[in-house]
């Protein structure tokens, strides 16, 4: 019976929780009028009245620190924590005929077993919590209902599909004999260096192009993509085919003679992309120039189209925009924005940020999602140092304090980790940012909270290794060391666990939570590749590390060379690319046309 | 947590110290014992719901990354251990050594020139008028072009060999690894001629 929903066990109720559930029928309904939250935000618990002080039906006193109220017959009672002295919740439960001994912590709206002196969760009784601290901010306007969850559009479900090995028909076997050719065969393809995974080829330098250099090597080993570009996904001479029939169509109309064949050929940065997979695949390990995409980037990118040295993460954006773009005018169909169906850049690197505002006078919340490719992280600052601390205590950061507590191991090492707990802590917008509550109807100070929807299939995470110095005005790089591990849990960070943690880890189906175990979703990733820097601001050099059959390479431009792992924990790491490590099929909506 | 619940203890008993008299003492103990009960059974809560529904983060998982990295790092940083060779001028792992500028020719796919794979970039960016000096570039590149075909009128066999001599010759210099600035004279006595 035990299921897990998203890394959170549902336990096996103790048998008086059982035989309660057994002989009530929606047994908690009278308890949500009950329930009461304090502040708006804040913790349960549980008053007929709002302003009644509870008694012990025993004793009478309400100065005690557990005040328990029976959930069939709603006495109080309280358990001392003395030595010595019975628990009249207790004697309650053991005098009363079966069916008393559930109770309820009145002040923190805990259940709780009087016969097994544990405390006990239930799915029911955590939903009615969930639903009054959810109706409580949202008193004075029109309550919006809690359980279902407005789910956007661009997030539509699909099935998975089982895998089956794909056999090619008679048209694909032509096409594959047109214009493809096969990989894996040892006979036709001299491969120079046996031993070696294929796809490693150093890249020449064109003249600062290191840049451009170190992305290209982690994403012509971005799982995904990889096997995007070698199905023949995106082919370069259909492409150009068709590209070139439209131009031909065009200077027909204008009658202006071409110069040169080359140049009719449309800016197609995932054709140039295909050629560059062709040539590093290919079996050739002599370093491959990649002219041809760097020509193709300066005409689609004309700000960056310099000779001085450009930042790697700004190629990244720039290229996937390029792939993007070109799909999108290719196909001619309106799709929406960062709905990731709509080109291999956004398929692959397309996640959902969740975005939480909430007033912190009534404690009305607005969520916002926005979709993006990549997470910027700030390095945490130089007097603090990691924080760890447990899931639970992060219910309090719901108040916007700052706990900052060292652990001798790790004291003033930052770690990937913590530059995304504190992305997704709850920041307060100062005084001079207050912002329109649609519920108070004034400006208020409020609380805002990221957290991630939905997981990319490659997450790629780039530290923001600049910051200008207070004294001087110069922007200075930040050199300082980033632990980063090579699995990592993306879970903590999802938008069901920020949410479950803010109403305080009830068992409940939050944002994002799916409720069938099948399809969990997969918050596990593995590290790939990491882009690193040395240098300064302006002038420095990008390395690539690449991780292939469990195995590090660095690729160093033209030279590829094969490195401990330690070397790479070491490295000042740029950019960092995690894949899920479980990918599936999911069921298609149209039609597959060759 | 613990740091506030420390606080919070250590201002309790301050304020239990400061209002230290025989008729407040008792209720004043009492007080700060039921608040401080309070605060623990919070916790302690908090804390029991965390485990008994699996929510904790694994931090054995953390600590042993953490442990492996800090190992790395001292390795690392120890000058006895060889671990990694300078990243130029070595044997890469397909047994190949490289220059320190890569000198692959190709043809520029702007203009159709040959050019060495490490000058490409500073030629393209002359070449397609973008960057720095943009506009000087284009006046020399239609200069270039009308010397282009001007050129086409004459035989082409007497006009093309001493042109191609030049250009090998070029070639062959820049090859031999000069400095940036005399690469740059190079071409624009190219373009010139």
């Amino acid at each position: 019976m035990s299921s897990k929903i998203n890394g959170q066990i549902s336990p096996l109720p103790c048998p008086h929780l059982a035989e309660f559930h057994r002989t009530s029928a929606k047994p908690f309904l009278a308890l949500h009028n009950c329930l009461r939250i304090k502040p708006p935000g804040g913790r349960a618990s549980l008053r007929r009245n709002p302003d009644e002080v509870p008694r012990c039906c025993a004793c009478g006193l309400s100065a005690p620190s557990r005040l328990y109220a029976c959930v069939t017959c709603a006495a109080v009672s309280c358990h001392s924590s003395a030595a010595g002295v019975l628990s009249h919740a207790a004697a309650h439960a053991a005098s009363m005929p079966p069916g008393h001994q559930i109770a309820v912590d009145v002040d923190r709206a805990e259940l709780f077993c009087c016969a097994c002196r544990d405390q006990v969760y239930d799915r029911d009784f955590d939903a009615a919590v969930v639903i009054a601290q959810t109706a409580a901010s949202t008193l004075g306007g029109d309550p919006p209902p809690p359980i279902p969850s407005p789910q956007p559009e661009n997030l539509r479900k699909k099935r998975r599909v089982d895998y089956w090995p794909w056999a090619p028909d008679l048209r694909e076997r032509a096409l594959i004999g047109s214009f493809s050719g096969p990989i894996a065969g040892a006979e036709t393809v001299v491969d120079h260096s046996p031993g070696l995974p294929r796809g490693l080829r150093g890249l020449n330098n064109l003249g600062n192009t290191c840049f451009m250099n170190s992305v290209l090597q982690a994403l012509l080993h971005t799982p995904p993509l990889r096997n995007y570009f070698l199905s023949d996904r995106h082919n370069r001479f259909f492409c150009q085919k068709k590209n070139n029939g439209d131009v031909d169509v065009d200077a027909a109309v204008k009658r202006s003679g071409g110069n040169n064949g080359n140049k009719n050929a449309r800016i197609c940065l995932a054709c140039d992309m295909d050629a560059t997979f062709s040539a590093v695949f290919s079996g050739d390990r002599a370093p491959y120039s990649p002219a041809k995409f760097l020509y193709s980037w300066w005409q689609h990118a004309a700000n960056l189209a310099t000779y001085e040295q450009q930042d790697a993460h700004e190629f990244f954006i720039s290229m996937l925009d390029g792939i993007h773009e070109k799909v999108e005018k290719g196909r001619r169909k309106p799709h929406t924005e960062g709905n990731g169906d709509c080109c291999i850049a956004h398929k692959v690197f397309s996640g959902i940020l969740r975005s939480d505002v909430t007033c912190m006078a009534c404690g009305f919340t607005s969520t916002t999602y926005d979709p993006c490719i990549d997470i910027s992280l700030d390095l945490e600052p130089n007097q603090w140092g990691s924080t760890k601390m447990a899931t639970a205590t992060s219910n309090h950061s719901c108040n916007g304090e700052a706990d900052c507590m060292n652990s001798s191991q790790i004291c003033g090492t930052s770690t990937l980790m913590g530059c995304l707990k504190r992305f997704t802590r709850a920041e307060r917008l100062g005084s001079d940012q207050k912002i329109f509550c649609r519920q108070c109807q004034v400006r208020q100070e409020t609380l805002k909270q990221m957290s991630i929807r939905k997981l990319p299939l490659v997450s790629c995470f780039h530290i923001k290794r600049f910051e200008h110095s207070s004294t001087r005005k110069m922007p200075r790089k930040v050199d300082r060391y980033l632990q980063f591990p090579f699995s990592l849990d993306m879970s903590p960070y999802l938008s069901s666990t920020i949410l479950r943690n803010r109403f305080g880890n009830r068992i409940f189906p939050f944002d994002g939570d799916e409720l069938d175990a099948s399809d969990e979703l997969c918050s596990e990733f593995e590290l790939f590749a990491v882009v690193t820097h040395s240098g300064k601001l302006d002038a420095g050099h990008y390395v690539t590390y690449l991780r292939l059959s469990n195995r590090w390479y660095k690729c160093d431009d033209a030279w590829v060379t094969q490195v401990d792992e330690n070397i790479v924990r070491a490295a000042q790491c740029y950019m960092m690319f995690y894949v899920q490590k479980m990918l599936y099929y999911k069921a298609t909506d149209k039609h597959v046309a060759s | 947590m613990l740091v506030t619940v420390v606080y919070l203890l250590s201002y309790l008993y301050f304020f239990v110290l400061w209002n230290n008299s025989d008729v407040n003492v008792p209720k004043l103990s009492y007080f700060f014992l039921d608040l401080l009960d309070s605060i623990i059974v919070d916790v302690a809560s908090e804390c029991h719901r965390v485990a008994r529904l699996g929510l904790d983060s694994n931090l054995e998982e953390e600590d042993e990354e953490l442990k492996l990295s800090a190992q790395a790092r001292v390795r690392v940083a120890d000058p006895s251990n060889s671990n990694e060779a300078n990243g130029k001028y070595v044997v890469d792992i397909f047994g190949q050594t490289h220059p320190p500028v890569a000198n692959e020719i190709f043809d520029c796919l702007n203009c159709g020139r040959s050019i060495m794979a490490g000058r490409f970039a500073p030629h393209l960016e002359k070449c397609m008028g973008k960057g720095r000096k943009a506009r000087l570039k284009v006046t020399r590149s239609s200069t270039a072009t009308q010397n282009r075909y001007s050129r086409g009128g004459p035989s082409p066999g007497s006009t093309h060999s001493p042109y191609s001599n030049y250009s090998t010759n070029s070639m062959n210099r820049l090859a031999y690894g000069t400095s940036t600035f005399a690469g740059e004279e190079h071409s624009n006595g190219t373009l010139e001629s």
